[in-house]
């Protein structure tokens, strides 16, 4: 299993002058996996992916990235990894194979490469359009190409799918699955419950700086459905019944028996009702 | 280690290079600054004369008598040096004997009256009285000479008159004549007389008192701009400030708000080459464009090296003051106005310091020496003190420099 891990996190603290924004976070993710990371306002989300793109320095604990310590072998880690941010940095006024092809060079990969990345991302036939003429949707599309450019083993994608259509979003969806499929990892951090539960591994819900869950979303499904039945009787009145309590399944059964239910169904799993559950906060 | 790889840096530079011809704000200032200096050389408004250079700035701001010793006389003047012009007239003792002919320069707006004590008599000492008035303009010395004379002849009458009583003569010899105060030849006359005056009474057997004054007149040396050169000096400047100082830190600035810096520093590049990309873009493109401009004022200027070694100096300083812009600023608006404001404290803090004979604080600023460097260098008239201004320009461009790494390390660009 040890061999699988490609990042840890081991005791992280971040700080914010008194305020811990990351508390003593301990976290692993494995080679191949797609891992959702969820959490309210100021959870401590940004800024643990700030350290992964060593934008922040830990004030505690030790990252390592791909077997690499994250302060003191940055220069290795840099081509491990590729980060779309939730904010579009493109240069404008160049078209968007321009933009490709400077990161290209800078990665010296070759130009065949810029295409297929284009391609991918459904984006061939705007290659020559000065990116100040895209969509919000095409310049996000635009910075997944450009973190595919190099063919990274780890992935970081703040809010991939914001401002995409349905079909788009399937592309990404498609091609962060493919990566996942060839032994790469992908940590993305989304608001979208509904992706969570399609794309994603392994789900961690992170509150104050500290992760609150850490499981697969089918795991948080089971432990999290609440096993309740809603009523409504013939008469307009609305009952519920937890049917963990032999009392109420009992008093249900009655009800059936006496054909005194207009209208009975189950409780379906919410995942934003389990996340405020886990968080107690405001979804972000 | 620190490494440049320059696959690396010819890519950021190229990426330099096309943001430049996509956003063609700074290539049309460029062309502007090109055509005003082909413009400049064309029309030629001074004319082949170079003997009749036109003053940049008109007016005079300073008077320096310049004394050879702190006699009597030169303390007279001193304590009556009038109300209101206390920092326009400057005494200046000259440190190493001058000779009678060899010339003083001076700078743009002042004048100079220069006292030059002579080869004695038998009787009395001889002292040169050189008027030094602007160009052209020699009304524009009346105010100083008005009290100057004055005072003068007010001080040897005294003294001729003192003299006279001690040799117990009763006779008193006349004040100035009213009316001929700032007339050479009048006043001339009039110290005339009371030399000859004193002298007749005066018991033959003993020195004079006064000195026999000789006056003479000529313009100044060195105080006038050629105006196409102080242009294109100002031309030049202007290239260097407009690309290290004000687009470069705008520019550098507007990366990091767009992101477009932090994409880059999670590429390969690391921050020394994306640094060194800009280090070297601006201050080559403000070099070029810096000896295009000078190269169409004069041609000849691009085989000295003191032009070479004075631009190297001033890029790399501008770079300095860019690049602490360039950290200060969070925004790209920031940067814009931070460069801006920066040029204006500047030439405000150079004005009052010209104006209230502040002479310690403008040589700290790299802007006091570039223009006296450039111009000397593109009038060709290097002197020992631009070695000076040279020498000065390159300790405040290290200064810069090492100020900006030091900004850099502590606030960087992310």
């Amino acid at each position: 299993m040890l061999d699988r891990v490609i990042i840890q996190l081991d005791a992280l603290l971040v700080r914010y002058g008194d305020y811990r924004a990351v508390d003593n976070l301990d976290l692993q993710l494995f080679k191949g996996e797609l891992f959702g990371l969820l959490g309210p306002n100021g959870a401590g989300k940004s800024t643990t992916v700030r350290v992964l793109i060593g934008q922040r320095r830990p004030d505690g604990g030790r990252v390592t990235i791909g077997g690499f310590d994250s302060v003191a072998q940055w220069q290795q880690i840099k081509p491990l990894f590729g980060y779309v941010p939730d904010r579009d940095n493109h240069f404008d006024e160049f078209t968007g194979w321009r933009n490709l092809k400077i990161f290209a060079d800078l990665y010296g990969v070759p130009k065949a490469r810029i295409d297929d990345c284009l391609d991918m991302v459904q984006l061939s036939d705007a290659a020559e359009i000065p990116v100040k003429g895209y969509s919000l949707g095409m310049k996000k599309k635009l910075l997944l190409a450009r973190a595919l450019l190099h063919d990274p083993p780890i992935m970081y994608l703040d809010e991939p799918t914001a401002n995409l259509d349905i079909a788009s979003c399937g592309v990404v969806h498609r091609i962060l699955r493919q990566r996942v499929k060839a032994g790469n990892t992908v940590l993305l951090t989304t608001h979208n419950m509904k992706e969570v539960e399609e794309i994603c591994d392994r789900v961690g819900i992170m509150c104050r700086g500290k992760l609150v869950a850490l499981d697969s979303p089918l795991n948080l499904r089971q432990n999290h459905t609440e096993r309740k039945v809603d009523v409504i009787r013939h008469n307009g009145e609305r009952l519920a019944f937890d049917l963990d309590d032999p009392a109420q399944r009992r008093a249900l059964a009655a009800l059936t028996e006496a054909g005194d239910i207009g209208n009975m169904h189950t409780r379906e799993f919410d995942f934003h009702s389990t996340f405020l559950k886990l968080t107690g906060t405001e979804f972000e | 280690m620190i490494l440049i790889r320059w696959r690396i840096l010819k890519t950021l530079l190229h990426k330099e290079g096309l943001r430049h011809a996509t956003n063609r704000g700074g290539l049309a200032l460029a062309a502007l600054l090109v055509t005003a200096s082909l413009l400049l050389a064309a029309l030629n408004p001074a004319g082949n004369d170079q003997e009749k250079a036109i003053p940049l700035v008109g007016g005079v701001h300073h008077c320096i008598i310049w004394h050879d010793d702190q006699s009597d006389w030169v303390k007279h003047l001193q304590d009556t040096v009038p109300k209101g012009f206390e920092n326009n007239i400057l005494f200046y003792q000259l440190t190493e004997p001058i000779g009678p002919e060899e010339k003083i320069r001076y700078v743009p707006g002042t004048v100079g009256i220069e006292i030059r004590t002579g080869v004695a008599s038998d009787r009395h000492q001889n002292v040169a009285v050189w008027i030094r008035h602007p160009d052209g303009d020699r009304a524009g010395m009346a105010i100083y000479e008005q009290w100057f004379w004055r005072e003068t002849y007010r001080f040897f009458q005294q003294r001729a008159d003192e003299s006279l009583k001690a040799d117990g003569s009763g006779a008193e010899l006349a004040p100035l004549p009213i009316g001929e105060h700032d007339q050479l030849w009048a006043q001339r006359q009039a110290f005339q007389n009371l030399f000859n005056n004193y002298a007749s009474q005066a018991p033959p057997d003993r020195s004079l008192a006064i000195p026999a004054l000789e006056f003479r007149e000529a313009a100044v040396t060195g105080g006038n701009f050629d105006i196409r050169a102080a242009i294109a000096t100002a031309l030049v400047m202007f290239s260097l400030c407009f690309t290290c100082v004000y687009l470069m830190p705008s520019l550098t600035c507007e990366e990091r708000e767009r992101g477009l810096l932090l994409a880059q520093a999670l590429s390969p590049a690391t921050a020394f080459e994306i640094l060194a990309a800009k280090f070297l873009f601006y201050p080559v493109f403000g070099m070029v464009l810096a000896t295009l401009l000078a190269g169409i004022h004069n041609p000849g200027v691009l085989t000295r090296p003191f032009f070479w070694l004075a631009l190297f100096i001033f890029s790399v300083g501008t770079l300095g003051i860019g690049i602490t812009i360039a950290c200060l600023a969070r925004t790209q608006r920031a940067a814009s106005l931070g460069a801006l404001c920066y040029m204006l404290v500047i030439a405000m803090i150079m004005l009052v310091c010209q104006q209230n004979n502040i002479t310690v604080i403008p040589p700290l600023a790299l802007e006091y020496h570039a223009p006296h460097l450039l111009h000397a260098t593109l009038t060709n008239q290097i002197g020992p003190q631009h070695w000076l201004n040279l020498g000065a320009s390159a300790l405040l461009a290290t200064g810069w420099v090492t100020l900006a790494t030091v900004m850099f390390r502590r606030r960087g660009w992310q």
